[in-house]
């Protein structure tokens, strides 16, 4: 049987071949995130190691998989620990497949402790999705663009998705819980009244701004779903780096980050061509590089793509 | 083969589908949970950070939990303090209304906390409402105790 065309390009959408080189650099990100979160996002989660379990609330999950125990000070104290052990090799990519599975469980586990005592924080959804698709991938390289995976592509889909569904379900749990009037509410006072900063309190004298960012915000959410679509890469780029643009607004507003969400998203991006190393050794003389790369680029447009084969192969990630 | 040529690894046919089987069922759930879902399915809970519609005439609260220690000394419990946020006092408020000497838990994790500072002996959940008129407070305040119970000798 020959596949509908159709079809074949459906599956093409979820296999896209991605270099290798990504799933090193996404390694390191999402262990350095992990050494990030305990310690300065969410620190307060190891706090939880002396609330007395009578105050656990397991959730839907921990009800269901008889896995998850009543969190103690050692419950607590031992999941950071193997976390924290086991997200070195992961981000160094030594065993990264073993080390990256124990340090998703370990993670999970983490974020039950986290979220079993009467408050649910949201926005790890995708980070997550991450944690537990790293270890399906194979051991890479820093800087790897000849090898090219569809199963690596298959997962940072995945993620890609998840990341996206955070946007674009927030604005439909917006309009569940908020009613579709949201946009008009005045969500965004309460917000800046609440955790508003030097840089968003003047916005409270001006009302009808903080609406239209409402109406602003609720549309970039509805549309968010056309970057998985995007078949050009700079277009593509352009609406992530939107995204990581809107991110800093909203901290420099009311201080709130959603960084293991941005870290999730570096996936969309081509890391693959980071080198760690020459990066180092080039970085005193990367500002006239980068002028020189960008004067060539100017010089010859038409040809910039045909030279470099590496970047051809990339065409589909 | 050239060395430059790039080598692509395949995802074979059966592999494939239960590939796009996975990310189907995780779109099934999201979708799912976003609109008939709670909290209580994480991780696939509603996205619904600042959600609710705020309306700028009312009362709004601040809840905050007050308690007198073995010295008569009356002090509010923060985050640092026992391990257990604000927002999880919040969440599980009617369960402490109910049944007023689950607090002395929360007693228990400050005294887990601070083994050297002097025991609890009074724990009072206290909200503090404030009238909105526009936005702005109007500033009639209302004090409620919402829940209190002694815990003396709770956890020997």
């Amino acid at each position: 049987m020959t596949p509908l065309p159709l079809a074949q390009k459906a599956t093409g959408w979820f296999f896209g071949p991605v270099a290798l080189g990504r799933v090193a650099a996404m390694r390191f990100l999402a262990g350095a995130f992990i050494w990030v979160d305990w310690w300065w996002y969410m620190p307060w989660i190891l706090g939880h190691r002396h609330v007395p379990g009578e105050l656990y609330q397991p959730l839907f999950i921990a009800r269901v998989l008889p896995v998850f125990p009543v969190p103690s000070y050692w419950i607590v104290v031992g999941t950071l620990v193997v976390m924290l052990a086991a997200s070195i090799p992961m981000m160094l990519g030594k065993a990264p497949r073993l080390f990256g599975w124990i340090c998703a469980v370990a993670y999970f586990e983490w974020m039950i402790i986290a979220m079993s005592y009467g408050k649910v924080d949201h926005g790890k959804f995708g980070f997550l999705l991450l944690l537990f698709l790293l270890p399906t991938m194979p051991k890479a390289k820093w800087g790897d663009r000849r090898n090219l995976s569809e199963h690596v592509g298959w997962g940072f889909n995945l993620v890609q998705i998840g990341v996206v569904c955070t946007y674009f379900f927030a604005a439909w749990a917006k309009f569940r819980y908020g009613g579709f009037e949201w946009v008009n509410s005045a969500t965004m006072t309460w917000a800046i009244i609440r955790r508003g900063t030097e840089f968003s309190t003047w916005m409270l004298d001006y009302p009808w701004l903080l609406r239209l960012s409402q109406w602003g915000m609720v549309s970039f959410e509805l549309l968010s779903p056309i970057v998985m679509f995007v078949a050009a890469k700079r277009l593509r780029y352009g609406i992530v780096a939107f995204f990581y643009v809107f991110h800093l607004t909203v901290f420099l507003a009311v201080e709130i980050s959603f960084l293991p969400h941005m870290v999730a998203m570096a996936c969309f991006l081509p890391l693959e061509r980071i080198q760690p190393r020459d990066l180092i050794r080039n970085l005193p003389r990367l500002p006239g590089r980068i002028r020189r790369k960008l004067q060539a680029r100017k010089a010859i447009p038409a040809q910039a793509g045909a030279t470099d084969p590496a970047r051809e192969a990339e065409a589909a990630s | 083969m050239s060395v430059d040529e790039p080598q692509v690894s395949k995802v074979r046919p059966v592999g494939k589908a239960v590939r796009v089987a996975i990310t189907m069922a995780v779109l099934a759930l999201v979708t799912a949970t976003t609109f008939w879902g709670a909290d209580d399915f994480f991780p696939f809970a509603p996205f619904k950070m600042y959600s609710f519609s705020k309306e700028l005439d009312g009362w709004t609260g601040s809840t905050r939990v007050e308690v007198v220690n073995a010295e008569g000394v009356r002090f509010s419990l923060t985050e640092s303090a026992t391990g257990f946020r604000r927002a999880e006092v919040e969440g599980q408020k009617s369960r402490f209304v109910e049944d007023p000497p689950l607090l002395c838990y929360i007693a228990e994790a400050y005294e887990n906390t601070n083994p050297d500072k002097p025991e609890i002996v009074t724990v009072e959940i206290i909200e503090r409402q404030f009238e909105l008129k526009d936005g702005y407070q109007t500033g009639e305040v209302v004090e409620v105790v919402e829940a209190a119970t002694t815990c003396e000798g709770a956890d020997q």
